[in-house]
């Protein structure tokens, strides 16, 4: 064990682990968070999906010590107890059926819309390829992108097809 | 009425830490069993299973499906809480159930609650599966929900001394159909109070009181676009899945699957894993092995 420090949704945390410990266990049973997920633990399935520095990351293979930037997880999204747009979206559109893998879409559509305010479809599903959602939500994951980045209209015109 | 039983004094504990602010706290520790079941159902997180896992069995060890009371709850704050025994995996079958008992109660969605599948305090449905919840197990909900609105206007009737066939009930509040100020509220005739109507069916899928359903036209909330109210818990992170349950000094197992079916296990080399980091040790009977380690990542 070491100590290994981050920075995590605008908080430092110094925690005692093995470096090489994968980021997702220790936010998950260090920290205490509950956004990010085991889903494969092989970086396939996107469960797992943290921001660091505005990439989004599958913390089941980042070891600890490798994330050295600023941290966001699903629950650092909220400000001021106001939902970020996005997971407000996946309230507007009933985004989820079982849910497990929502935090993976959601944190990779917001690294998505930080780079890309205005995706184009396209642009969405190349952006969002490789999170894995069994109960196939992504028809309305795709129209809840749309009204972020479009507004409710778009959405409500093009999302579902 | 019947004498309400005593509190279990581990869960009221767990319940109090968790949510020391709720409302029904106070109603919880001056109440019965009954009342015992909207707090555990309410709260489904890892502490309050714990709790309930080493305190024994919970109040309702067998909630009993033909007992009206078992299913619904009237709060003195005239909201309602529901109680039956199916789970949602996320189809919204629980905001449907929802939807269905609170047009046969006549009480709006809002001013209810849903507790779903816990095996100490909701009625047993049977396993949740195969895309029959609304369709096999509906109908309990909806026929015990019409009758605890019968039970109601005759009460009412009482209160308001005029036979059932005259009153009316809207938004969880009867009145004369001739005279809408002469009107009582379901918590005034019941709320925190059990009704102590017994039901019959010789299977939890047949429950009936004496009430008959309303034809699909008198349907109100049902037909409506409800958003699902289990949503916001699972875009925010707040969500408790069965996979973030924290006990104290908790460890983590791998099982170890043989490579073919049917195999038997023929012995244990504990020495070739005894170096792994953090590990604690392997456990076995029969045929089946875990590797027992300090953490998670460790042990997966």
């Amino acid at each position: 064990m070491s100590s290994v420090s981050l920075r995590v949704n605008g908080a430092t945390h110094t925690v005692d682990v093995d470096p090489a410990t994968p980021l997702l266990y220790v936010l998950r049973n260090d920290l205490g968070l509950r956004g990010p997920r085991f889903g494969c633990g092989l970086a396939q399935c996107g469960a797992c999906t943290v921001i660091v520095d505005g990439v989004a990351t599958r913390s089941c293979i980042t070891p600890a010590s490798a994330a050295s930037g600023e941290i966001t997880t699903l629950e650092g999204l909220a400000k001021d107890g106001k939902l970020h747009p996005l997971q407000q979206a996946w309230i507007d559109e009933q985004v989820p059926q079982c849910g497990y893998c929502q935090n993976g879409q959601i944190m990779t559509a917001k690294a998505l819309l930080d780079r890309n305010p205005h995706p184009t479809d396209a642009e969405i599903r190349d952006g969002m390829e490789g999170v894995l959602c069994r109960c196939m939500t992504y028809y309305r994951i795709q129209s809840a992108i749309k009204r972020v980045a479009h507004g409710a209209a778009a959405s409500a015109k093009e999302g579902g097809k | 009425m019947s004498t309400p039983l005593k509190l279990p004094r581990a869960i009221e504990h767990a319940l109090r830490r968790i949510d020391p602010a709720m409302s029904r706290r106070s109603f919880l520790a001056s109440s019965g069993a009954l009342v015992v079941s909207v707090g555990l159902g309410a709260i489904p997180g890892a502490k309050v299973l714990a709790q309930v896992a080493s305190g024994g069995a919970g109040p309702y060890p067998d909630p009993d499906f033909r007992r009206l009371d078992t299913w619904i709850v009237i709060h003195p704050d005239n909201t309602a809480t529901f109680f039956v025994g199916k789970t949602d995996g996320g189809q919204g079958t629980g905001t449907a159930f929802r939807q269905m008992m609170c047009d046969e109660l006549d009480i709006a969605y809002d001013k209810t609650r849903l507790v779903m599948g816990c095996t100490d305090t909701t009625p047993d449905q049977g396993g949740s599966g195969g895309s029959d919840a609304i369709e096999v197990d509906g109908w309990p909900m909806r026929r015990v929900a019409a009758e605890a609105r019968r039970a109601l206007l005759e009460l009412a009737s009482e209160r308001l001394h005029a036979p059932p066939a005259e009153l009316t009930a809207s938004n969880a509040t009867i009145s004369l159909k001739s005279d809408a100020k002469k009107s009582v509220t379901y918590a005034e005739l019941v709320g925190g109070k059990r009704f102590d109507v017994a039901l019959t069916g010789r299977n939890v899928d047949a429950t009936t009181g004496t009430a008959s359903v309303k034809p699909v036209q008198e349907l109100r909330v049902v037909g409506k676009p409800v958003p699902r109210y289990d949503i916001p818990a699972k875009v925010d992170g707040s969500l408790t899945w069965a996979v973030d349950m924290k006990v104290p000094g908790m460890l983590h197992a791998r099982n170890v699957k043989p490579p073919v079916a049917g195999a038997k296990l023929r012995g244990i080399d504990e020495s070739s894993v005894a170096k792994l980091p953090g590990f604690v040790k392997v456990v076995s009977r029969g045929n089946y092995v875990a590797v027992v380690c300090e953490r998670e990542e460790q042990a997966v």
